[in-house]
């Protein structure tokens, strides 16, 4: 199996953030005296400076990725690392807080900092179980060379179509005219499905109704089949509904690749603007401490 | 009978080099007139310098190569296409230069001591002498069919946007006729004609093109195959359709006839050779790539028939027009040095020799009994474009002779050729494992051949032998440690230049073939024979030349003899018990194959294909056993050798997909590859992070394309140069601007001259042709302002002036050498999908994911 972000060098950071953990524990229980354990503690300084050094050093992930003639490992070497670091952060943080939290600042940059892990778990969900997902979706192919296909297959259709009734015509070129896969930000995020096709009702009203999944309009044409008026119409007919089922196929698995890749995007909108707001919220915590000495 | 009409010169073709050899005769007419110092400058086209006049408007051309001054009546340097001819247009009237246009010479033949030369559409002239100068792209080939000689056909096509509703036949099936036709296509109704059934010659980014084209009916664009044209025929101007003519065209299912306003012919070039030999020039070898035989005044094997220019084997502009001028000057009997002199004799300072240009250059062509044969102006140019090598034992001339080096440095500048080095007897002229590709000439001294690891002694070679024909010819990296015993003068060719002379030279060609070979068998079979027996033992082998997927050999065949690779790659595969074809084995040059069958199992096991152009040395049985018995020293590795190959090939028949999955790395080209992008689709996000960082690294504009590229069970080979063994693009640069790198990288620089060459002979569309991109805002101004733009190259960039002067120049992955974290977009990718893999690798990276 392909070497992902978590097994990168058989875990070697996931063995140095348990020691990170374990040592923190240790420097966490080793606060004694009148006031307990508390982030105010010469211990509690300590985690605490940990905890920052932790937080600015993830962040520089961002300009990690951004020097490309930078000389300090990988790239992948620092993800793998930042997930595993990041991680830990939890526990370090919840020791210097000695889990004290109530409505002030300094919980506000703990919460900041939960919702920037959690989202960063997302992430390393999302990077490791879509990619083989989107690829088993696509068939081998590319992003472009599925468009080719599907234009092709609209050929086909339109070429098939021709030799139909108007009523027939009508309803599938309206429905391939509104084939909706991508849409909004959210659409693709909920795959969302827009489409749409027209269909004579009562023999002359035009209505235009949903066809989700393209299931409506493979229905429509099916429904036909053994109501022919013509000896060829059967056929075409067939064929016709083969190429819509083998577009419907298409579009539904470019509509889930879609989706798939809009969620490995989507959390970053969540992971770096917080991390920002984090960094701010840390620095007053930092400076209005001091006040308390 | 009217008077035949006589001239000293004729100097046919009006491009850089007849322009400059008739400017010289023009300057001869006038400063002597006593003599006969008549000449003509005869030009098929109506205007001068075709080549140059085709080229796209607002091209810079370039004056390369830079170390070499220009000699001639007419000016150039580095300048737009335009300034060019208008420069040259100027010189021409104000010297009333004797130029005859339209004058396309059909037939040069000897008759009464002059040359009878025939021109179409006028009366035959004579001359005393000729100067051939027609450059090397020959003349298009015709349509060759009733009315070919109609004004409505072109063979080539300046500029689609001066045609608009026109109906325009477009013949041909290679890349031009496809761009041909889809330029035109935006405004005109387009037929394009195909003489087969297929584009089989066309790129694969233009067959995808017409092909779509041709079905989109929004597109006016049609294409007709097995069709040839028959008839063309002017129409009366009172015809209805309005057209000025007709075509008529057999289609295969029959005869149709339309009418159109216009033929554009791409059926390619008749080659400038045919003409020539026609002449009963003679040319150095049948190789396809040979020039024309000549003495160092370009006088070829007819006396008083002169080429110069790229048609003599000089494909860069400056060169053609020193030629012309100096060819001028030696007919009239001044036999000047030539430019390259002055090179010489700076390159020639640092010799510890006291002797003159001739005498030196006379010196080293004795001391080469290969090089011997080579006239003086091929063994000039090959010093000209050599570095001499020179390697002292003495500390102290060492240091005294680096200190000359120094200070020449300093005085000479300006010059940018290679000049010569100075090194310490015992340093490194190359390491085992680096890529270099120069071949190397011992003038005086001794060189020992060693092994890097080991440090076993593979060989000491002394005066005139060579060494660094492995390198050169199989372009794989260095097999050994190569470094002076003692006091050593070298030259070191570079392989361009080397390749040059062994298609112009047989000779030469031959003896560095037989030394591969015989080094070949020492290093595979007999290491420790006598240097006679290995000899014979390499007369007796072949080398057989295969294009790619051609078989080698079969399974069930009885195998008499064993293969070397010498360039290429060969795959080995067999069909397994579920039917299906599994790659087994792969082998790079250098490798042995197909041993088995001279070591117990006699038959063939395997189907042996070749991965791409390939070449192999044939060892037979009876060669082999004779070395083996009279050295068993190589036995024992051999036979090592061919248990683990059994073992690997056991391992990989059971486990088909990796065997398939290599059949798809051969499929794509990876045979050839010494270092190729791979990513796993498993693990990529799209995040286009290793697309980013290229252009990051090089200058804006990205040398690899991400989403394009094939895939196979989740591995995808993106559009990225894979820096292939011996390189497609080097083939053909004009200015010799593509290298190889010591550590492998295939890189281009500053010289190019945005000709497209490399672009157009790269097999894998790796070569983008762009303008250099703009500064972009430093990257905080984006993440804080979002002014400018994120990392990456900005889609659709708009050149600045300065860029736009330039023109487009080739760009291309050099896989970030100059990065010491390597290749930017390896250590930059977040996930790890991207790695650079060599193909020795090829089978870990398969089996471990």
């Amino acid at each position: 199996m392909s070497e992902n972000m978590l097994s990168y060098r058989k875990s070697y950071y996931l063995y140095i953030s348990l020691t990170l953990i374990l040592i923190s524990y240790f420097i966490y229980r080793s606060q004694a005296g009148i006031e307990g354990s508390n982030g105010g503690t010469p211990q509690g300084y300590i985690l605490g400076t940990l905890a920052t050094v932790l937080v600015v050093w993830l962040a520089l992930l961002g300009v990690r990725k951004r020097s490309f003639q930078s000389r300090l490992g990988s790239v992948k070497a620092w993800v793998s690392a930042h997930v595993y670091l990041g991680s830990s952060l939890i526990v370090v943080a919840s020791f210097h807080s000695a889990f004290q939290l109530g409505i002030n600042i300094h919980s506000f940059a703990f919460l900041l900092l939960l919702l920037v892990i959690f989202s960063g778990f997302y992430g390393v969900f999302a990077y490791i179980r879509y990619p083989a997902k989107i690829v088993a979706l696509s068939n081998g192919r590319s992003g472009e060379e599925s468009l080719a296909l599907l234009n092709s297959l609209k050929e086909e259709i339109v070429a098939t179509y021709k030799e139909l009734d108007s009523e027939l015509q009508m309803t599938v070129s309206s429905a391939i005219e509104r084939t909706g896969i991508a849409g909004s930000t959210l659409d693709m995020l909920l795959a969302r499905d827009k489409s749409m096709m027209c269909l004579t009702v009562f023999g002359t009203r035009v209505d235009v109704v949903s066809n989700r999944a393209q299931q409506p309009l493979i229905d429509f044409v099916a429904k036909r089949i053994p109501r022919g008026n013509r000896a060829t119409e059967p056929e075409l007919l067939l064929s016709l509904l083969n190429l819509l089922t083998r577009r419907q196929q298409l579009v539904e698995n470019l509509r889930v690749s879609l989706q798939l890749k809009a969620r490995m995007r989507v959390w970053l909108f969540i992971h770096t603007p917080i991390s920002v707001a984090l960094l701010v919220a840390l620095t007053i915590h930092v400076v209005s401490v001091f006040f308390y000495w | 009978m009217s008077q035949v009409e006589h001239f000293h010169i004729a100097v046919i073709g009006a491009g850089p080099a007849g322009l400059s050899a008739a400017g010289r005769a023009a300057w001869y007419q006038k400063i002597d007139g006593e003599a006969d110092r008549s000449y003509v400058l005869l030009e098929g086209a109506p205007t001068i310098a075709n080549t140059i006049v085709n080229y796209q408007k607002g091209k810079y051309v370039m004056a390369e190569p830079g170390y070499l001054d220009l000699r001639s009546d007419f000016r150039f340097s580095a300048n737009s296409r335009e300034s060019i001819l208008e420069s040259w247009q100027a010189t021409l009237e104000s010297n009333s230069l004797n130029i005859r246009f339209d004058s396309k010479v059909t037939e040069i033949k000897p008759e009464d001591g002059n040359f009878r030369i025939c021109i179409q559409g006028a009366s035959p002239i004579t001359a005393s002498f000729v100067v051939l100068a027609i450059g090397s792209e020959g003349n298009p080939r015709r349509l060759g069919v009733p009315g070919d000689d109609l004004p409505l056909l072109q063979y080539t096509l300046a500029d689609a946007s001066m045609y608009q509703n026109e109906t325009i036949v477009v013949v041909g099936a290679g890349d031009s006729a496809i761009e041909n036709a889809l330029a035109l296509s935006a405004s005109n109704q387009v037929y394009i004609l195909n003489r087969r059934g297929e584009f089989s010659r066309a790129k694969t980014g233009n067959l995808d093109a017409i092909l779509k084209a041709a079905n989109d009916e929004g597109v006016s664009l049609d294409c007709y195959y097995n069709t040839v044209v028959e008839k063309v025929q002017a129409l009366d101007a009172a015809e209805s359709s309005g057209k000025p003519y007709k075509i008529e065209i057999n289609t295969g299912d029959g005869q149709k006839a339309f009418p159109i306003d216009r033929i554009i012919a791409r059926l390619g070039s008749v080659p400038a050779r045919d003409f020539l030999e026609g002449m009963g020039i003679e040319f150095a070898s049948d190789n396809i790539r040979s020039n024309p035989v000549m003495n160092e005044r370009y006088e070829s094997s007819v006396p008083g028939l002169y080429i110069i220019g790229s048609l003599a084997g000089y494909p860069l502009i400056k060169q053609g027009m020193n030629q012309g001028h100096d060819v001028v000057s030696f007919i009239h009997g001044d036999m000047i040095a030539p430019v390259e002199s002055k090179l010489l004799e700076k390159q020639f300072r640092l010799l510890p020799f006291a002797l003159s240009v001739d005498q030196v250059t006379q010196l080293f062509q004795q001391r080469t009994p290969m090089l011997n044969e080579m006239n003086l102006l091929q063994f000039r140019e090959l010093i000209i474009e050599s570095q001499l090598l020179v390697c002292y034992q003495s500390e102290e001339v060492y240091q005294n002779e680096t200190g000359r080096a120094a200070s020449i440095a300093a005085d000479s500048t300006g010059s940018s050729l290679a000049s010569t080095r100075i090194m310490h007897a015992g340093e490194f002229i190359f390491r085992q494992g680096d890529f270099s590709s120069s071949f190397f000439t011992i003038i005086e001294g001794e060189i020992k051949l060693t092994l890097k690891q080991s440090g076993q002694q593979i060989a000491v070679l002394g005066r005139g032998q060579f060494f660094g024909e492995s390198g050169l010819l199989s372009g794989q990296p260095r097999n050994c440690d190569a470094a002076a015993v003692g006091d050593c003068i070298l030259l070191e060719t570079p392989r361009r230049t080397m390749l040059k002379l062994m298609n112009s030279n047989d000779g030469v060609a031959d003896g560095i073939d037989l030394i591969f070979r015989v080094r070949a068998l020492q290093a595979k079979i007999a290491p420790k024979s006598a240097f006679d027996e290995l000899t014979v033992a390499g007369f007796n082998t072949k080398i057989l030349r295969f294009r790619a997927g051609d078989t080698i050999y079969k399974p069930g065949e009885t195998g008499n003899c064993l293969y070397i690779v010498r360039s290429g790659a060969v795959v080995l595969s067999h069909i397994n018990h579920e039917n299906k074809n599994i790659v087994v084995g792969q082998f790079q040059s250098g490798s042995v194959f197909g041993e088995m069958a001279l070591m117990g199992d006699l038959i063939r096991r395997h189907y042996a294909v070749a991965s791409g152009l390939t070449e192999v040395i044939e060892v037979t049985q009876e060669e082999f056993s004779r070395l083996v018995r009279s050295d068993t020293s190589g036995i024992e590795k051999l036979q090592r050798d061919v248990s683990a190959k059994y073992v690997q090939q056991n391992t990989l028949d059971a486990q088909p997909e990796v065997g398939q999955a290599m059949q798809f790395f051969m499929d794509q080209g990876l045979g050839e590859a010494t270092n190729a992008l791979i990513i796993d689709e498993n693990l990529c996000v799209s995040c286009d992070y290793c697309e980013k960082a290229c252009a990051e690294t090089h200058n804006g504009v990205s040398r690899l394309n991400r989403k394009a590229g094939d895939r196979y069970a989740k591995l995808h080979v993106p559009v990225s140069c894979r820096h292939c063994q011996q390189p497609h693009c080097m083939k053909d640069c004009p200015p010799d601007a593509i290298h190889r790198a010591a550590s492998g990288e295939v890189f281009i620089d500053s010289t190019c001259i945005g000709c497209g060459n490399c672009e157009s002979n790269c097999p894998y569309d790796v070569i983008r042709m762009e303008y250099e991109a703009p500064d972009k805002p430093p990257i905080w101004a984006w993440l804080l302002f979002g002014y400018g733009a994120d990392v990456g190259e900005v889609k659709d960039f708009q050149p600045d002036v300065e860029a736009l002067a330039k023109g487009k120049k080739a760009v291309k992955c050099d896989a970030c050498m100059s990065i010491k974290t390597g290749p930017a977009c390896v250590s930059v990718c977040p996930t790890g999908a991207a790695n650079r893999i060599t193909p020795d690798n090829y089978l870990t990276y398969l089996q471990e994911r």
